[in-house]
């Protein structure tokens, strides 16, 4: 499968978790339950596991966030609506992965957001991510605030690499976290 | 005016609304699969303890002190951009009577920095008087 290698030459450029004292890897199709029960078990996994209160909450977030922008924004074409999500605990580093299809569409505004995470620092990533959020505007029809990606950036202190992969005419994002 | 009292669910935070003591606390997690949608109920309670709390400072010299208590452990962005709408509001009717004071209480865990940076940024934009009690 050409995304799974995709993917897998993305991570092995980014991950430097090699021998992970916890790992899980799924690519399936979110949903609302599905979301909740994954959560319950990401706090169960959490909690057997000596990582920092801080740490485990921004771990959380950033999950939520990626999960429910999947949910909004990946592909509704079967096949090409999985949502990928890998998640590492190393010994003093934990990883987050995420990617699913988007529409074409879609691209020019994660594009500009993606180029504003890369250029900007953490305050001003914050002062954009604030004044969105309290804008007036209404959330958008698919319930998102726009903001999510800068509060991914913000929980991970600027460790994130975000990418578009076009894939045989259709295109695939993919975000790489670390949190230390 | 009946209270409006909403039991916490794993995806949506308890909320609990007097008119009598003019309390209003919002508790736990708030990602909701319809952010607008959940939030709806809380919204519309406002618009009626609007008119209940302006009739009420109207028949008394007292002031009366609205209390807004955000105790959460995990907000989405989503539902960062209604709080900032519900603060907004609130401020609305607090400007409206020289007798109305808005108190925010900003409940944190004592080493949860995300909810109480969260907290900060919220005084910052909005204006609003915070008061950020560790827990």
């Amino acid at each position: 499968m050409r995304n799974e290698l995709i993917i897998s030459d993305f991570l092995s450029e980014h991950s430097i978790i090699n021998e992970p004292i916890y790992s899980i890897e799924l690519n399936e199709v979110f949903n609302q339950h599905k979301l909740d029960k994954y959560l319950h078990d990401i706090k169960l996994s959490f909690s057997k596991y000596n990582i920092p209160t801080p740490i485990k909450k921004k771990c959380y977030g950033i999950i939520v966030e990626a999960l429910e922008n999947g949910m909004r924004h990946a592909l509704k074409l079967e096949h090409f609506d999985l949502i990928y999500h890998k998640l590492d605990i190393g010994a003093d580093l934990i990883e987050l992965n995420f990617g699913n299809y988007i529409e074409e569409k879609d691209i020019p505004n994660l594009e500009k957001h993606i180029s504003l995470i890369e250029k900007e620092g953490y305050d001003k990533i914050k002062e954009l991510m604030y004044s969105k959020a309290s804008d007036g505007k209404p959330l958008s029809d698919k319930g998102g605030a726009g903001v999510g990606i800068f509060d991914m950036a913000i929980k991970s202190k600027g460790n994130i690499k975000q990418k578009i992969f076009e894939i045989n005419s259709k295109f695939y994002y993919f975000t790489h976290i670390k949190i230390k | 005016m009946e209270n409006l009292h909403l039991d916490s669910t794993q995806n949506t935070p308890l909320i609990n609304c007097d008119s009598k003591t003019n309390i209003i606390t919002i508790e736990g997690e708030s990602r909701p699969e319809n952010v607008r949608a959940f939030y709806s109920s809380l919204f519309e309670w406002i618009d009626n303890y609007e008119k209940l709390i302006y009739y009420a400072v109207s028949l008394s010299s007292n002031e009366k002190k609205i209390e807004l208590n955000f105790k959460l452990e995990y907000f989405n962005s989503s539902s960062l951009k209604i709080f900032m709408e519900l603060i907004d509001k609130l401020q609305k009717i607090e400007k409206g009577s020289d007798k109305i004071k808005l108190v925010i209480n900003w409940h944190h865990e004592e080493d949860d920095e995300d909810i109480l940076d969260s907290g900060k940024e919220f005084e910052k934009m909005t204006g609003a008087r915070m008061n950020f009690i560790s827990i």
